[in-house]
């Protein structure tokens, strides 16, 4: 039932294009469904897979799996009980009420009880003969696979939930040469978990080179960045090349590669001519702009406090052919800077700068553009529940897989002799997986072996 | 016209003969003609293996990329499903004449369709690629052979007085076509699970993250839903038979949709098997 119902609603987020309200595909869809979209909103269907019903619904899922998984435990116990250690008591009664019976002469098999022991063993079943008795059984470990899945899937189900409030996600730009720490801060869009926590001296990624080609196979894997992992004390931890399906891997970090952009470098010169510290920021090709490149913005302090705070932004100016092409090269480029002071003044200064130019502020300090290189940006996952979600898939695959084709059936032989001294041979079969089917075959296998075609005269169960 | 074209129209010859022949012999409920059936349907698997091979070694990359590629070998898929129940069951051969005009369908819109390789690109450069794919296409299989089971029990079902009928009379009994239908749906089921955890875990060396309710990532674990659902009503609701058949006769449809209607509707990242990049 709740299985159908989050069918229902993936269907329904299938549907629903997802998003925030900003997304086209999510502005559009409310335009042409007006009706739907008032739905939408109050069931937060854009989230489909985060609004607070599904949650609910996903832990009503793992609930139901939970009494599901332990049903389904008292179940297995019972039987592999059953399989393992049938009473003789039991298995009397199980025969008195046979499936199914079967009518031999003494002229057809002097031996029935080993004939259709015969006809179990063939059957894939292990028989034991006991007390005039033959009870046959599939392996009883296999009726453990179902309850093992479905825990298993319990399990999944709360460790994928709890993955998602461990982990972090994000993409972090890091201009060639530089590096950024694992925090907050250095990402460009994250995705937190409310459990997540940035260690407070972090790790820091440094990306190396970019190499434009990197061929392997006969494949371009480039533009691939070479990336580092920096100890705290800035020592390096790993490196190596990444690109699409090589990921770099480092305890629970996993850094994929995504686009390639540009990095403008400047730097303040006193008036003394002594040049401050380099500063990197990052633009992104933008055919929406008249530059070419969306602006990055950046804050200049003065050690003067009479001085107001200067807001900057700098575009990085291409040709029409570089921009459709999307990775323009880096050799002499040119930067524009728009300089204004916090608080409305006049701008100060708008100028394109190329490397080594300089632009004058108003206490006399110079603003000097060092170089237009790339920046790679990345995408940084930390994920500690990765190898225990992995875990849980595979118990959860091999489980299933025997859950479905492990056999579990239990059979009871007896032999008896009827009021004419005929010698009748009561089978009591069932099959917990496909009960018509193999009793039909366990029927079938039973007459050949006894080799008499009867009729059947018992049905019960 | 190159050899690899060539074959593809005699595979299409072939099985647009043996469905004829299947129709033919269900008609005038003739064994001989079935099984003339059966045979040119399996004769025309040759050609078609070798069109698909001589493809694989010229574009360097297995029938999955582009609807030629993947419809092809959909179809390939549906005679070879054919020729296993017609294996495990050679009385249920009879399926064919659901199943092949089926495959003449799809192999004539395959041949229709544009046939300009796509490449293996960096992105999908991977070995959990040949997993993923080898499972989904196991798992379609099984789930198409299920499908025509199920069509076969409710064929026999309508006809009702079906003992008197010589042809369906000397079939398998209704129960071995039921349980045939479950294995398929059951080994189905676990080539698809296979499938989603071999995505899943592609996804995250790929593109970070394992899940990321991406509509065909949605529509695969619906349909994984639809049938851990038929495996739960027969297994804990005692479903067989009728009820069985046409649940697993409504299933497929949402399973091929999730195939080829999520790529073609959805502007996705997994849409390249159908449309390329
Ligand atoms: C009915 C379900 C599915 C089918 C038929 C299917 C089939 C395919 C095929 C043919 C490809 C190769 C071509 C392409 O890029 O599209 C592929 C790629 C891929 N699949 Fe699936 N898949 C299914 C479900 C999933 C699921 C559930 C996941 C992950 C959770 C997944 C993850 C991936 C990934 C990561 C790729 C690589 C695509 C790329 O990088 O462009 N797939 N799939």
């Amino acid at each position: 039932m709740l299985l159908l119902l989050v069918g229902i609603w993936s269907f329904i987020g299938a549907i629903v294009p997802q998003g925030d309200a900003k997304t086209s595909a999510v502005a559009k869809w409310a335009l042409a469904n007006p009706v739907g979209e008032s739905i939408a909103a109050i069931f937060s269907l854009h989230q489909a897979f985060s609004s607070p019903l599904f949650v609910a619904m996903i832990l009503l899922l793992a609930a139901s799996t939970m009494v599901c998984a332990w049903r389904r435990t008292k179940v297995a116990i019972h039987r592999s009980r059953l399989l393992r250690e049938i009473s003789d008591d039991d298995a009397r009664q199980l025969a008195a009420r046979p499936t199914f019976s079967v009518e031999v002469s003494a002229a057809d098999v002097l031996e029935p009880a080993a004939a259709v022991s015969g006809a179990f063993r063939g059957m894939g079943l292990r028989v034991k003969e006991r007390d005039g008795m033959v009870v046959a059984v599939s392996r009883p470990w296999a009726v453990f696979a179902s309850p093992v899945f479905h825990w298993a899937l319990f399990a999944l189900i709360l460790a994928i939930f709890a993955a998602q409030m461990t982990r972090s996600q994000g993409l972090m730009g890091v201009p060639v040469d530089d590096s950024r720490p694992l925090a907050a801060e250095s990402y460009g869009l994250l995705d937190q978990g409310a459990l997540y926590r940035f260690k407070r001296s972090p790790m820091a990624i440094r990306v190396d080179k970019i190499n434009r080609e990197y061929i392997i196979d006969a494949i371009d894997r480039g533009p691939a960045p070479t990336v580092s992992i920096l100890r705290p004390d800035g020592s390096v931890a790993a490196s190596q090349v990444v690109y699409p399906n090589n990921p770099m891997r480092y305890g629970s970090l996993m850094i994929h590669p995504g686009e390639i952009g540009l990095s403008p470098s400047f730097a303040i010169v006193s008036k003394e001519g002594k040049v401050g510290e380099r500063l990197n920021l990052i633009v992104d090709v933008d055919e929406t702009t008249a530059s070419g490149t969306t602006a990055a913005e950046f804050t200049l302090g003065f050690p003067d406090p009479a001085e107001p705070v200067i807001r900057g932004s700098v575009t990085v100016p291409l040709n029409q052919l570089e921009v459709s092409s999307g990775s323009p090269r880096t050799a002499d480029r040119r930067a524009t800077f728009v300089l204004r002071p916090e608080g409305g003044a006049p701008v100060v200064a708008e100028k394109t700068l190329s490397v080594g130019e300089e632009i004058e502020l108003p206490d006399g300090s110079k603003l000097r553009l060092l170089g237009v290189g790339n920046y790679a940006r990345l995408s940084v996952v930390d994920d500690p529940s990765i190898p225990l979600v992995y875990a849980l898939l595979v118990v959860a695959l091999a489980a299933v897989s025997v859950a479905i084709l492990g056999r579990q059936s239990l059979a009871v032989v007896a032999v008896r002799s009827d009021e004419t001294g005929l010698r009748v041979v009561d089978v009591w079969f069932r099959d917990w997986r496909a009960n018509k089917i193999r009793t039909e075959q366990a029927e079938e296998a039973v007459r050949e072996a006894l080799s008499v075609h009867a009729t059947t005269n018992g049905d019960a169960e | 016209m190159n050899t690899e074209i060539m074959l593809m129209w005699a595979a299409v010859t072939a099985y647009t003969l043996s469905a004829i022949l299947f129709v033919f012999g269900t008609v005038f409920k003739s064994d001989k003609v079935l099984n003339a059936g059966l045979w040119v349907a399996l004769a025309g698997l040759v050609p078609h293996a070798v069109a698909i091979g001589i493809r694989w070694v010229a574009v360097g990359h297995g029938p999955y990329l582009g609807f030629y590629e993947v419809v092809s070998s959909y179809a390939f898929a549906s005679v070879l499903a054919l020729g296993l129940i017609a294996w495990m069951r050679p009385k249920l051969k009879i399926v064919g004449v659901l199943l092949m005009p089926v495959a003449v369908l799809m192999l004539g819109g395959a041949m229709l369709a544009p046939k300009s390789p796509l490449e293996i690109t960096a992105k999908l450069a991977s070995y959990w690629l040949t997993i993923h794919v080898a499972f989904a296409k196991l798992s379609y299989m099984s789930f198409i052979a299920a499908f025509a089971l199920a069509l076969l029990f409710l064929w026999r079902e309508r006809r009702g007085e079906f003992k008197e009928d010589s042809m369906l009379s000397r079939l398998p009994s209704q129960a071995a076509v039921d349980d045939l239908a479950f294995r398929f749906i059951g080994v189905g089921f676990i080539f698809l699970s296979i499938m989603i955890v071999a995505g899943a875990i592609w996804a995250n060396e790929s593109w970070g993250r394992y899940w990321g309710w991406d509509p065909i990532e949605t529509w695969s674990l619906i349909s994984w839903i639809v049938y851990a659902g038929y495996l739960h009503v027969r297994l804990t609701l005692g479903w067989q038979g009728r009820k069985a058949a046409w649940y697993a006769a409504a299933a497929l449809p949402i399973v091929l949709f999730t195939l080829i209607g999520v790529p073609v509707l959805y502007q996705s990242i997994h849409g390249a098997y159908l449309k390329g990049y």
